[in-house]
């Protein structure tokens, strides 16, 4: 760590659907928090209606202003971004119509396949080919270049604020092609963004490629028009210290910069809450732990092995289009407070993925809400106190949520409240499921995890989910409703870079490779110095090379931990001489990783590298924060009639989490309330106050790691 | 867990419908764990980028109780893999730590290159269930590079068939019998990739169904999984019994089985009585001495696939579900080949055939709200094989396109996608040509070709490229090229396949019949092409839904404004005049378009 920082206020932002969220802490390690209800119109003025309460002043000692952002996102699910041309090689114009023709449900005759970001009419085939050696086989001429510019020009004639995307073939081999384009309409088109795939995501299959280039020019001049707002309400504001979004990656950059590859930041918003995540768990001493984030429609899940998230290098933002980019690995699964319980027609009962949202929310929202959803089925077992939700500010009717489970109790032949745990149950198994995917999917064995719970939701379910799991132990982060927020605070610099590069690791060709990736590392480094906000800060870089058996068709990525730098000195890369030696232990690595992922490894077998990565990171300063007082006489103590299990209503413990001091216990069952989550401790577990202020929950019986 | 109340009305008295639904969808994630494992680690891009595969979990009866849900198309399959094993090695043979292949259509396979592993699970010594799982490999011998023999006469000629045979012995790998599989194979390192990917995925299963066991013992596993089945069997039940009863005919055929001209129908009643439902193929033409031929599992595939198009999404797909369902098809005939007969292409044609004749029948003729026209319908297998110039190695290649689907109540037809019987993916262009010696010139929709309706049927695709290798050898194994893909309710039929040939320095295509004398022009085996000739594959489109005539004109201007349908098919098809063009806007011409569509209709009446 870099010791912290200097008193200033650091203030975080996290832009949801439904609430706008801020964290600021300043001087002494205060703490503010807003919640207040987002402005999807103009994602801004929740923003800056939160600082305002928060009684920051902009004007003081600021240090940093960071915000997570869903405005990438929301741009492409409502399909809101700009007209967007799309330049392929001639003959593979309908690269985003053909997709990889599999569809979503097996048994679905109606399925509409996804729509692409850019219709038909304005795709634009250029005439030109490259080969998968990079060697070219049709030149691309001048005047096919003017032709191509003259066709853009005529498209986006019609437009308002357009955007061109390029994406050509084995353009991640040899991107001379793509650069011309992009030069030519540079020159033809001044003032148009244009978005080139060998820049975007140089990775090869071309479909995937050429969605996530065609989303970053999609998104591009709503992005800008975004970060203008933005920077403009803050120069009015006089804002002091350094302003930034967070991107898909989980780094923070200036906002100018985000509008150069916008496609980075579609993740911004997940992104706060797994960097919260992270860092929660390694306030704990835990190396290995899964994240999750559950609130009213959704639980996004992350994986923590070694202290670090995990990245991904695919996201679908429906199914059927791809973002093919370093992005922090999550898993978003539709089971949250407002999932909709029902019956299938086979008579059983179902939880999800049909939520009630926000609008009209859960049956005890009283917001008109007739569907039973997890969240009144948490009421009707008293585990959600009706008259302390959002810390009072809203009440819960428990009668609603009870006649909205009641027909189903009907048709199950239950009673209303064991109906109410079967809903739970199911929900907790959609959970489970999904997170043993997520686990075991990366090779992980979920049993040696803990679990972070955040998130409104997320801390009300931890303790049963990790029971099923056979996980570990629950940590719940203090103010769980605000983590993502909080993770704006304390976001890194970070920039990731990716190219496809296949050699076998067998044959001479291989003999490039440290070279390239040396490249790689120096331009990742340079991209991230050029973007520090203290241009003197330590710079640390990793790679990795992804290879595979020859044969196989999806790799794993291999540390190259003796690529190292030494995050004092000048960027460099001590790994060219060595380049014998580098391809020999990055094969002996491959083996040993595919032998503990898969059971098996293939030592006559021939290795190939696919992609090469590396991250440039500069840590941000630590954050120290103030501790809750903490009242720790248990005077504020209550019990409450709670329903453990199907027919067990038990007398539960009910605390207010502020008045919970460090190496304090509580043992289930008992419910655990704050403003802004409720955490649910069942019978045979015990809640442990850890100093970092998480609680720690975990069974009785557990030798307590800590 | 929960507390059960008997009511009178419901199947599922005395059941604990929590548990049970907990446990099933813990048994579908170890499934999809399996199948994870599988796709990560394989080799073949039919594997790895297609999904051709599926993962099994059974009792100890080896009865299916969860699939996971990647290649329906080996769902009759997946309800044999372990009962044939059962029944032809017999459970007192097996031990902790064996592992099953097979792959005999005569023995519950669905056709050779599916390769069938199965592994029991054991408890302290008592069989407690299995694990399962089916691939597809790219490559197992036989007269052809691909195992797609289009002009096989008979099975041996198809590829290497293995009956139930231990893989593995007590966790150790019986290394004769790998020698022998291996040896046979053209491309034996992408076998053994392939082979150990569905090891692994294996592996993981006995991993987590041991888990299962040692929670639940096992009786206990078995009894749940009894009441899953039972589930399963309840819910087909009263969907059947939601449909009328009645006799529900329909045919169509296969154009040609490679060897002569003759098509071959089939011919399929559908008896639904009360809450059980009878597929009777009895009056089926006899089996083709060609490889278009169905085993019977392919045959019961078909069907069951198609009814769970028609009934509901959820049900739980296991043995359970075929309890109220008989799918009568009697030796001898296509729908159920016998010995020595040929049928490879049985799975990848006859299926999505036989699947959509279910669909058109029950769906249009009961409920037509959920009905749709028919789809391009064929696998449209390509399959080539040759040595690398580039590194002098073999390769051999399975190749599938995706296809228009047919135009539905609700709207139209998907372009570019997978035969309905499977769920497969295409490879892509950039993996395709660093993998193979050849070289794409187009991948593209086919335009103008979906067939008309009030909802269009989808496009197909094109794609051409050129042989960069000395020589490829080519072999295809498709359908509708002689009869279109059918349309419903007034739609029109959507177009077929093609797939042509110019030789090298010629922009002149041929059929490949014509090129090479051949008696199908879909089928062949063995064609040698040389450096510089292209390969032009046009996939089918669907077939339209409804009447042409009833399309909103917005939409057939959206289509004409996107190149999907020409300004004359407007015209000629849909009776939509368009003005403009020319630097103009295009619009619709109201007043023509009523006059055309009024004059279309008369002519029509």
């Amino acid at each position: 760590m870099n010791g912290r920082a200097d008193g200033a206020w650091r203030i975080g932002v996290d832009t949801g659907g439904t609430f706008t969220d801020l964290v600021a802490v300043g001087p002494g390690g205060e703490v503010r928090l807003q919640k207040v209800a987002s402005t999807p119109a103009e994602p801004a003025r929740a923003t800056f209606d939160a600082l305002k309460r928060s009684q920051v002043d902009p004007r003081g000692e600021v240090d940093s202003f960071i915000m997570g952002t869903t405005i990438a996102t929301n741009a492409l699910i409502q399909r809101r971004g700009a007209p967007t041309v799309l330049i392929t090689t001639a003959g593979f114009e309908d690269v985003l119509y053909i997709q990889r023709i599999d569809r979503q449900g097996l048994y679905d005759l109606q399925w509409v396949k996804a729509e692409p970001y850019v219709p038909r009419d304005r795709v634009v085939g250029v005439r030109e080919r490259i080969l998968a050696d990079g060697s070219v086989r049709t030149p691309l001429t001048t005047e096919e270049l003017a032709r191509v510019a003259d066709g853009v020009r005529r498209i986006t004639a019609d437009h308002h604020k357009p955007a061109v995307a390029v994406s050509l073939l084995f353009s991640y081999v040899n991107p001379a092609h793509e650069q011309a384009v992009a030069a030519a309409l540079e020159d033809a088109l001044p003032g148009v963004p244009v978005s080139i795939s060998s820049e975007v995501a140089p990775i090869w299959r071309e479909y995937e490629r050429s969605n996530t280039t065609a989303m970053d020019a999609y998104v591009k001049p709503i992005v800008s028009d975004f970060a203008g707002d933005l920077l403009r309400e803050l120069d009015a504001l006089e804002m002091g210290g350094w302003h930034g979004l967070l991107r898909s990656n989980g780094g923070h950059v200036a906002i100018p910069d985000a509008t150069a590859k916008p496609v980075e930041i579609v993740l911004s918003g997940l992104a706060a809450g797994m960097i919260a995540g992270a860092h929660f768990a390694r306030a704990v001493d835990t190396a290995k732990a899964v994240t999750l984030d559950m609130g009213g429609t959704s639980a996004d899940v992350g994986v923590i092995v070694d202290g670090e998230l995990q990245f991904s290098g695919l996201f679908e933002v429906e199914f059927g289009l791809p973002l093919a980019l370093p992005i922090l690995d999550v898993t978003t699964i539709g089971a949250g407070g407002g999932s909709i319980a029902s019956i299938d027609s086979g008579g059983l009962l179902k939880v999800g993925p049909e939520s009630a949202g926000a609008e009209p929310g859960p049956a005890c929202y009283g917001f008109g809400g007739e569907a039973p959803t997890v969240t009144d089925a948490n009421v009707v077992m008293g585990r959600l106190n009706p008259g302390y939700f959002l810390g009072g500010r809203m009440s819960l009717d428990a009668d609603r949520a009870r006649r909205a489970i009641d027909p189903l109790a009907d048709r199950l032949g239950l009673t209303p409240e064991d109906t109410a745990e079967a809903i739970v149950s199911v929900s907790i198994e959609n959970m489970d499921g999904a997170m043993r995917l997520v686990t075991v999917d990366r090779g992980l064995d979920y049993r040696e995890f803990d679990l972070v719970a955040y998130g409104g939701a997320g801390p009300l379910h931890a303790a049963e989910i990790a029971r099923r799991m056979g996980m570990n132990r629950v940590i719940v982060p203090p103010n769980p409703g605000l983590v993502s927020a909080y993770g704006t605070v304390i976001a890194d610099q970070r920039v990731d870079r990716r190219i496809t590069l296949v050699r076998r690791l067998d044959h001479a060709e291989s003999e490039d490779l440290p070279g390239a990736l040396g490249r790689l590392a120096d331009e990742t480094v340079a991209e991230l110095r050029s973007q520090l906000r203290r241009p003197d800060a330590p710079v640390d870089v990793t790679t990795y090379v992804a290879c595979r058996y020859v044969g196989q068709n999806y790799e794993q990525e291999i540390r190259t931990e003796f690529g190292h730098v030494d995050r004092s000195f000048e960027l460099a890369v001590p790994i060219g001489p060595e380049a014998a030696d580098f391809v020999a232990r990055l094969a002996d690595g491959y083996h040993t990783t595919h032998m503990a992922t898969y059971g098996y490894e293939m030592r006559d077998q021939p290795i190939q590298s696919v992609y090469l990565g590396a991250t440039a990171l500069s840590e941000a300063p630590e954050v120290l924060i103030r501790p809750y007082a903490g009242g720790g006489d248990g005077t504020a103590r209550a019990t409450r009639r709670v329903l453990a299990a199907a027919g067990q209503w038990t007398d539960a413990l009910i605390a207010n989490r502020d008045t919970l001091a460090p190496a304090e216990t509580l043992d289930g069952p008992a419910v655990i309330e704050e403003a802004d989550s409720t955490t649910w401790v069942p019978p045979g577990f015990r809640a442990t106050v850890h100093e970092s202020q998480c609680l720690i929950i975990a069974r009785n019986d557990a030798e307590a790691r800590s | 867990m929960t507390a059960t109340s008997p009511s009178p009305s419901s199947p599922f008295a005395g059941i604990d419908r929590v548990g049970l639904t907990l446990l099933y969808k813990r048994v579908r994630n170890i499934c999809d764990e399996m199948a994870f494992a599988m796709m990560r680690t394989a080799y073949s891009p039919i594997f790895s980028e297609g999904l051709d595969f599926s993962t099994l979990v059974l009792d100890r009866r080896g009865r299916l109780i969860a699939t996971a849900g990647i290649n329906p198309a080996m769902l009759g399959a997946s309800l044999y893999a372990a009962t044939w094993i059962i029944r032809e090695v017999g459970p007192e043979n097996f031990a902790d730590g064996d592992i099953f292949v097979h792959n005999d259509p005569y023995r519950g396979g669905s056709h050779l290159p599916e390769h069938m592993m199965v592994a029991p699970v054991y408890h302290d010594g008592e069989l407690a269930a299995f694990v399962g799982n089916i691939a597809h490999l790219a490559e197992i011998g036989g007269m052809a590079p691909g195992s797609f023999a289009a002009t096989a006469t008979d099975i041996f000629q198809e590829g290497l068939r293995i009956p139930p045979t231990k893989l593995f012995d007590r966790g150790e790998p019986v290394q004769d019998i790998w020698r022998i599989m291996l040896a046979n194979h053209r491309t034996p390192d992408n076998s053994w990739g392939d082979l150990h990917a569905m090891v692994g995925s294996l592996r993981v299963g006995e991993r987590r169904v041991g888990g299962l066991i040692a929670e639940r013992g096992v009786d206990g596993l078995n009894e749940a999984f009894e009441q899953i089945l039972d589930y399963a069997e309840a819910y087909m039940r009263s969907e059947i019994a939601g449909l009328p009863d009645g006799i529900y005919t329909g045919e169509d055929c296969m154009e040609d089985d490679g060897i002569s001209d003759r098509s071959y129908w089939i011919r399929s009643r559908i008896i639904v009585e009360g809450d059980e439902l009878i597929f009777d193929y009895s009056q089926s033409d006899e089996q083709a001495i060609g490889p278009i031929n169905a085993p019977y599992v392919v045959t019961l595939s078909a069907s069951l696939n198609g009814l769970l198009y028609v009934l509901a999404r959820d049900v739980p797909v296991n043995a359970g579900i075929v309890r109220p369902v008989k799918v009568v098809a009697p030796a001898g005939t296509i729908t159920c080949v016998r010995l020595p007969g040929p049928c490879v292409g049985g799975q990848t044609e006859f299926q999505p055939r036989i699947m959509e004749l279910v669909l058109g029948q029950i769906l249009s003729q009961i409920l037509p709200e959920r009905a749709a026209a028919a789809s391009g319908n064929t696998s449209l297998n390509f399959l080539f094989g040759g040595v690398d110039p580039r590194n002098g190695e073999y390769y051999a290649h399975y190749h599938f396109e995706g296809m228009g689907w047919g135009g539905r109540a609700t709207s139209d037809g998907n372009s570019a996608q997978i035969v309905p019987h499977a769920n497969c993916r295409n490879t892509p262009v950039e993996i395709f040509e660093t993998k193979w010696p050849w070289v794409h010139e187009e991948y593209c929709l086919n335009d103008d070709t979906g067939g008309a309706g009030r909802h269009r049927g989808g496009l197909g695709v094109r794609r051409v490229m050129q042989v960069e290798g000395e020589v490829i050898t080519v072999s295809a194994l498709s359908e509708r090229m002689k009869r279109s893909p059918w349309g419903l309710f007034g739609g029109r039929d959507g177009s077929r396949t093609a797939l042509e040939v110019a030789p090298s320095g010629s922009d002149d295509y041929e059929t490949f019949q014509d090129a090479f004398g051949l008696v199908s022009p879909s089928k062949f085996t063995n064609i040698r092409l040389r450096r510089g000739d292209r390969v032009r594959i046009t996939s089918p489109s669907g077939g339209g839904y409804g009447d042409p005539l009833d399309r909103d004109p917005a939409k057939v201007l959206a289509d004409v404004e996107l190149g999907f349908v020409s300004r004359e098919s407007a015209e000629s098809a849909y009776g939509v005049v368009i003005d403009g063009g020319a630097g103009e806007a295009l619009a619709v011409d109201e007043v023509a378009t009523a006059a055309l569509r009024g004059s279309m209709r008369d002519g029509v009446a």
